[in-house]
């Protein structure tokens, strides 16, 4: 017999019986809906999870310390250098998109009339991008660039105008925008302000350099919103120009002040006690997929280093809320093993009824594997009808849930585009597909035993039967 | 004339409560090609055990059964359908068509199993129908055609894959006189037409006259083997006259 005319036969049965055919297709409707949905619930939640942990920092990013530089790893080895080598070899890890040493440092700012003690992050500029630092206006940091900045949105809002008047700073107006201005640095922290009275002014003038702002950062949640983003190597530079200076004012009366920033500057810097040669204090490793950040974050740490990531939180959560997903995708899962029991039932209801036809159909010869075709094909039917009924009514359910944002958990969060509703439920492609192609073949699994049992009917008895 | 089907030493014992009844007990015989074979015998003989044996649809307790140059009795039931689907049709008294299906589909049923794509199975099904008289009735249902008409549409679908041998199971036990005669005409002519042999189990006598040999049965075993009258036209045309 040939597929066609079989499944041609076996859905004209099935039509015989509309109301106990619908009526199971309904159950598998369910069953699969019940399946779709409740996974869906627990897609939902990982993803608000991973939502609300990249807003504590970009989760495919790794920051990498030398805090136990000089120590010894587990196995005995020397802690190696956080140094370009190990940058090099950090590139090298699988799943590693590309990593920048950081580098932060405290200087003064002047645009305008206006100044500012601005906290510098120095970054590899070909690497700004890759750290999905929000640009709102202007552009990124690009590769070439060097005394340009990328500045946080907040920065602005810590400007001052020093000489405005006697007893009080000026801040700056709304609306005052870095990019507009023409904007100097310098590593004195009294550049621009006015000379106090009882001050000791330096040796040597600190030469002020002039930056360009090309960007700026939107809320990103982050150390970035704060501070003015440059090229890792123009900060370097600054810094030794720093040290220089200091260096020049050292044994004059140089304000105290200078002194202690020199220190902090120093730490800062990651630039500690023992001079350069054990590299960087901070490198950033980028992955380039969520699921390889664990991996990439155990080889660095086999090499002695500190490793963190917001993915850690990410697996609490997902560890916390495990056992909820569990308790949802079980009772999916029943409903659809109560619908596949209905369907079962429902097949042998159907060669019960139709035992004589079976007979007949046997004497006009159909063979054993044609009749166990026609009746598989029947569940199969069923499941086909009830998995695309039940991935609609789990789209509808799924709608309605987001609509009423009935929750399992926070439904809102805080993005640089203001307050957003995290959906309840979704539904991804794959979860469609599969629910498609599951239903069918459940369906054929419980058409199973109830069409051997019409396979193995003897032909005199059935044809007997009444 | 050669056999085409032989029966040797066949048994057939059912268990009936603590009882063991013969139902077959020790036959032997032929069916020779061509020839139209009446087995008569009262209720409970055994006829009808006997030409369900001869179809494979029961198996035997002992002995052996062969169609042709095929030991039926030794195929496994797969076999079995193959063997039916290309060489045995049948026709039951109770017509046994399938009620959700048009005449025109029942008839095309065998041929479907057979794997004969649709255009042409429906093609020779509508042929057969034509064949048997029931060209306005192929969109019926069974429900809504007499008996006679349902047997008629039975006919047509035992001849549908050609076979060697139809077996027909009291085929005119719930027609009147009118239309047993009727069916009767139409199937030896069938068979004749295409020289195909028949097997038919009747109670009723005036089947008989249609029989080239009629074998009566009598507690599982031959009673004794009579000639028909071979056809003869002069009956069968007083028949016709009388339909």
């Amino acid at each position: 017999m040939k597929l066609r005319d079989t499944l041609f036969l076996s859905i004209k049965n099935l039509w015989r019986r509309k109301l106990r055919t619908t009526l199971t297709v309904l159950g598998v409707m369910i069953g699969c809906c019940a399946i779709v949905v409740m996974l869906s619930l627990g897609i939902a939640m990982e993803r608000n999870f991973m939502a609300q942990v990249n807003q504590m920092g970009n989760i495919m990013q790794i920051q990498v310390y030398n805090y136990n530089y000089g120590g010894k790893t587990p196995d005995g080895k020397d802690i190696p250098p956080l140094d370009d080598k190990m940058l090099a070899h950090f590139e090298t890890i699988k799943g590693v998109q590309g990593a920048t040493p950081v580098m932060n440092l405290y200087l003064k700012m002047m645009a305008g009339k206006y100044v500012s003690h601005v906290s510098i992050i120095g970054i590899k500029a070909e690497m700004f991008t890759l750290l999905d630092i929000p640009v709102i206006e202007g552009r990124p940091l690009q590769e070439g660039d060097t005394d340009h900045m990328v500045v946080g949105q907040y920065v602005a809002q810590n400007f001052y105008n020093p000489k405005a008047s006697r007893y009080r700073w000026e801040p700056a107006p709304e609306g005052f925008n870095l990019m507009e201005e023409k904007v100097t640095i310098s590593w004195d922290m009294n550049y621009g302000e006015k000379p106090q009275k009882g001050m000791p002014q330096p040796k040597v003038k600190a030469k002020p350099v002039k930056v360009e702002a090309v960007g700026i950062v939107g809320q990103s949640g982050s150390e970035y919103d704060w501070s003015v983003i440059m090229p890792f190597e123009t900060v370097m530079k600054y810094q030794k120009e720093m040290e220089k200076w200091n260096k020049q004012n050292s044994g004059s009366s140089g304000g105290g002040g200078r002194i202690i920033y020199k220190s902090a500057i120093a730490v800062a810097a990651g630039m500690g006690g023992n001079g350069t040669d054990q590299g960087y204090q901070r490198v950033i490793v980028k992955a380039k997929h969520i699921d390889d950040v664990v991996d990439i974050m155990d080889s660095i740490k086999e090499l002695g280093y500190e490793c963190y990531s917001p993915i850690q939180i990410l697996d609490d959560m997902k560890k916390q809320s495990a056992g909820l997903r569990q308790i949802l995708l079980g009772i999916g899962i029943m409903s659809f093993i109560i619908a596949a029991i209905g369907i079962a039932n429902t097949m042998y209801m159907s060669i019960y009824e139709r035992t004589r036809e079976i007979g007949i159909i046997k004497v006009i010869g159909a063979k054993l594997r044609d009749i166990q075709r026609l009746f598989m094909l029947e569940a199969w039917w069923i499941g086909v009808f009830g998995g695309i009924l039940g991935v609609g009514m789990s789209y509808l359910l799924s709608f309605l849930l987001n609509k009423f944002n009935v929750n399992l958990g926070n439904s809102e969060i805080w993005t640089p585009e203001g307050m957003v509703k995290l959906n309840s439920s979704y539904i991804p492609i794959w979860l469609t597909a599969a629910a498609f192609f599951f239903s069918p073949i459940a369906s054929l699994i419980a058409g199973l035993l109830p069409s051997r049992r019409a396979m193995k009917l003897s032909v005199m008895k059935a044809l007997r039967q009444d | 004339m050669s056999a085409i089907i032989t029966l040797d030493n066949v048994y057939r014992a059912y268990r009936m409560g603590n009882e063991r009844i013969m139902a077959v007990n020790g036959i032997s015989m032929e069916i020779y090609e061509g020839e139209i074979c009446c087995l008569q015998g009262p209720s409970g003989s055994g006829k009808s055990t006997l030409l369900h044996l001869m179809a494979g649809l029961e198996k035997p307790s002992k002995g052996s059964i062969t169609i042709g140059k095929t030991r039926i009795d030794l195929l496994n039931e797969n076999q079995l359908a193959l063997f039916r689907q290309k060489h045995v049709g049948f026709i039951f008294q109770n017509y046994y068509l399938i009620p959700t299906l048009t005449a025109l589909e029942n008839v095309a049923m065998p041929l479907t199993f057979c794997g004969v794509p649709r255009k042409k199975r429906m093609k020779k099904a509508k042929e057969l129908l034509e064949g048997v008289g029931l060209k306005d009735r192929m969109k019926h249902k069974p429900s809504e055609m007499s008996g006679g008409q349902q047997q008629r549409v039975s006919i047509a679908r035992a001849f549908a894959n050609n076979p060697k041998v139809v077996f027909a199971d009291e085929p005119t036990g719930n027609l009147d006189t009118a239309t047993t005669f009727e069916m009767m005409n139409l199937m030896t002519e069938m068979a004749k037409t295409w020289n195909q042999t028949m097997v038919i189990v009747t109670h009723d006598t005036e089947i008989s006259g249609y029989a080239s040999r009629i074998i009566k049965i009598r507690d599982g075993k031959i009673e004794k083997i009579e000639n028909g009258r071979d056809f003869n036209d002069e009956k069968i045309n007083a028949q016709k006259n009388l339909v």
